[in-house]
């Protein structure tokens, strides 16, 4: 049996970016990374880094300026596959507006099955299966018969996984599948995806700006830093080695790796040290305090230090700063 | 609960098509009983001529025309709504109709009025030069549209590029219509009103074949179209070479176009308006049960416009005079209600 991961996909010497005319913009260049079985990749990057592009050449919506995407073992470039060939190997999701309000949820999953069936598109019973299962793999199987256009955004998109499930590719490419969507349904798409990985033995690839979920349920990461470079490696390993510092221009962006996300670098005037016992009543303590322009570190020593242990404190504390302001 | 729906409204469009094909028969300026129309139908002559020429020579032809020209529209209409991404498209509006009507005024004016509507249309020759002005003509327009939509991603632009083809194609037609001899322009312009009674018995076999091999074939396009729905990105990703099914459905929308037009002339809001009947009634996108839909609302609508033109008693009605009517409150019915209808979004 097959290893869950089994490198599936690599690309060699990628060059990806835009044509327009005779003018050729590269956006990232010598890109040489490979896709895994059983593995969610999240792929973060500022707006414009070529995220987008990016996924577009692995899914071969367009050609890549130079290098090729090919199938690892045979060594056969995704490229020169034909749309059909092609249909089977890798699903799709994306977020882009479609005039497809009057289908079912069920008639949108059967796309899914497109690749397989004849040239009049009828479904037999495996196919039938196959949509079954995807339908409840997503948890939209209730919705089954309900059109397109009433359903949330959220259920929208996890209608448009079941439609790449039912398509049963060992990659699925997500172009920011949680764009769009409240914290609940960004929650759920992204713990659903990482099971399908996980679960399912799918190789995943999803773009997002979601950074904190990435970091948590993405195995590895692509990161697009800010002079254009593609860094690939398992998600603790950017995240320690100071990788995700490099991805915005703006000096006042740091990553704060003890919560997974970017903050705002905020001017301080001075210094505390904090006594807290609770993570909570720390971060709201912290956050309160730097609002304020005063910047709390553990290590200091000679600092004022401030004492918060309850709620109670914490109430206290905004009274004195707001008093100080005025 | 949508698959009866289907089922009900399919046969209620069959039972519609029946009954507009049989009023069709009985009406007209001349007044033959029903016992008699059926006597000619099933042949048995009436006894007198001129009923049965009238029975067997302009009232059925004139049937068939409408039904099969009216479907071709409408079909039409529905590739091009798919294909453009646009549910305003039609070949009229995009000014394929036009285009058609254009490359028949360059083959009528240059013959100076020997071929033409309903009366001069006779030799096969010129006949046929008619349908090949047709063909080139809205292959032209396809064409251009065809490399504007390359540039053009905007729908709306792309309607406005076809509206501006109209325009042009249109001074084109006038400019040719005053270098023209009068009996050209006259047989042109007769032409340009619309009719259902322009095939005789002897052209329809040609005009069934050219008609029903491209809606047959359109049949194969289902699924492609089915996947276009989600727009190109999507539709490669199932397997569609979008750029070859793009070419495939206009080369069918132009033969349908273009064959109905230079027999019927150009006949506007059918192949608009028919899809969205065809929409609303079945509530879905979905092309395996919009196709036959349309294929049947199409021939209806078509026959109740031809039915419309002949029970008039000042005499025969342009079918263009018709269709405005029943398709601009459906159009503005749409637009007004965009939001609610569920294929918009």
């Amino acid at each position: 049996m097959e290893s869950q991961h089994d490198i599936f996909l690599v690309t060699r010497d990628l060059d990806v970016g835009y044509r327009n005319g005779r003018r050729v913009t590269t956006l990232l260049s010598g890109i040489n990374v490979d896709v895994r079985r059983g593995q969610m990749t999240a792929l973060l990057g500022r707006n414009g880094a070529g995220k987008s592009t990016l996924l577009r050449a692995l899914t071969c919506f367009t050609r890549p300026l130079k290098g090729r995407v090919e199938l690892a073992g045979s060594g056969v470039a995704l490229h020169d596959m034909t749309y059909a060939e092609r249909s089977r190997f890798v699903g799709l999701v994306t977020t882009e507006r479609m005039l497809a309000g009057a289908l079912t949820v069920q008639e949108m999953v059967e796309m899914g099955r497109q690749p397989y069936t004849g040239v009049l598109g009828r479904l037999g019973r495996h196919d039938h299966e196959v949509v079954d299962e995807a339908l409840e793999q997503v948890g939209i199987a209730h919705k089954r018969h309900e059109m397109l256009a009433g359903l949330s955004d959220g259920e929208r998109q996890k209608v448009m996984i079941a439609k790449a499930l039912a398509q049963r590719t060992p990659l699925i490419v997500l172009d920011e599948p949680t764009a769009f969507l409240d914290v609940e349904s960004r929650m759920e798409v992204m713990k659903l995806l990482h099971k399908l990985a996980h679960d399912e033995g799918k190789a995943i690839i999803l773009s997002t700006h979601d950074i904190a979920q990435a970091l948590m349920l993405a195995d590895t990461l692509w990161v697009i830093t800010r002079d254009n470079t593609l860094i690939a490696g398992p998600t603790e390993d950017l995240v320690t080695n100071g990788t995700m510092n490099s991805v915005f221009n703006d000096d006042n962006l740091s990553f704060n790796a003890a919560i997974g996300d970017y903050e705002a670098r905020v001017e301080t005037s001075r210094t505390v040290t904090l006594d807290c016992p609770d993570d909570t009543l720390r971060y709201a303590a912290t956050a309160l305090l730097l609002r304020h322009g005063i910047a709390v570190n553990a290590q200091a020593t000679g600092h004022t230090g401030i004492v918060v242990h309850t709620p109670a404190d914490l109430v206290a504390l905004r009274a004195t700063l707001t008093q100080e302001r005025q | 609960m949508s698959r009866s729906r289907f089922t009900i409204t399919l046969v209620a469009l069959a039972a519609m098509l029946l009954l507009l094909a049989a009023a069709c028969m009985l009406f007209g300026s001349v007044h033959i009983e029903a016992g008699v129309v059926w006597n000619i139908l099933t042949g048995h002559s009436s006894g007198n001529r001129a009923w049965d020429i009238i029975v067997l020579q302009t009232r059925l032809p004139m049937v068939l025309t409408a039904t099969l020209a009216g479907a071709a529209l409408s079909v039409s209409g529905l590739l091009l709504q798919t294909t453009f991404n646009n549910p305003l498209a039609g070949p009229s509006i995009l000014g394929v109709s036009t285009g058609a009507g254009l490359g028949v005024a360059v083959v009528m004016l240059a013959l100076g009025g020997t071929v033409g509507s309903t009366v001069v249309l006779h030799s096969t020759g010129s006949y046929l030069a008619t349908l090949i002005g047709a063909l080139v003509g809205a292959g032209v327009v396809l064409l251009i549209l065809m490399l504007m939509a390359q540039v053009v991603h905007s729908s709306t632009m792309l309607l406005i590029v076809g509206i501006l083809v109209s325009y042009l194609t249109s001074s084109i037609v006038s400019l040719l219509n005053s270098i023209a001899s009068e009996e050209g322009v006259h047989s042109y312009v007769t032409w340009g009103f619309g009719t259902f009674s322009g095939v005789s018995t002897g052209q329809l076999p040609l005009f069934s074949v050219a008609l029903l091999v491209p809606l047959c074939l359109a049949v194969f396009m289902i699924k492609p179209l089915n996947a276009l729905l989600l727009g190109q990105r999507y539709a490669e990703n199932l397997g569609v070479n979008t750029r070859t099914t793009r070419n495939v459905l206009l080369l069918l929308t132009g033969l349908l176009t273009a064959v109905v037009t230079a027999y019927c002339g150009p006949i506007a809001f059918i192949g608009l308006v028919v899809p969205h009947i065809a929409r609303l009634s079945l509530g879905t996108s979905n092309h395996a049960r919009l196709f036959p839909a349309t294929l049947l609302a199409g021939a209806c609508v078509a026959l109740a416009c031809a039915l419309a033109s002949v029970v008039s008693p000042y005499g025969i009605i342009p079918i263009n005079a018709i269709t405005p009517i029943i398709g601009v409150p459906i159009i503005v019915y749409i637009i007004l209600n965009r939001r609610r209808i569920n294929y918009f979004n």
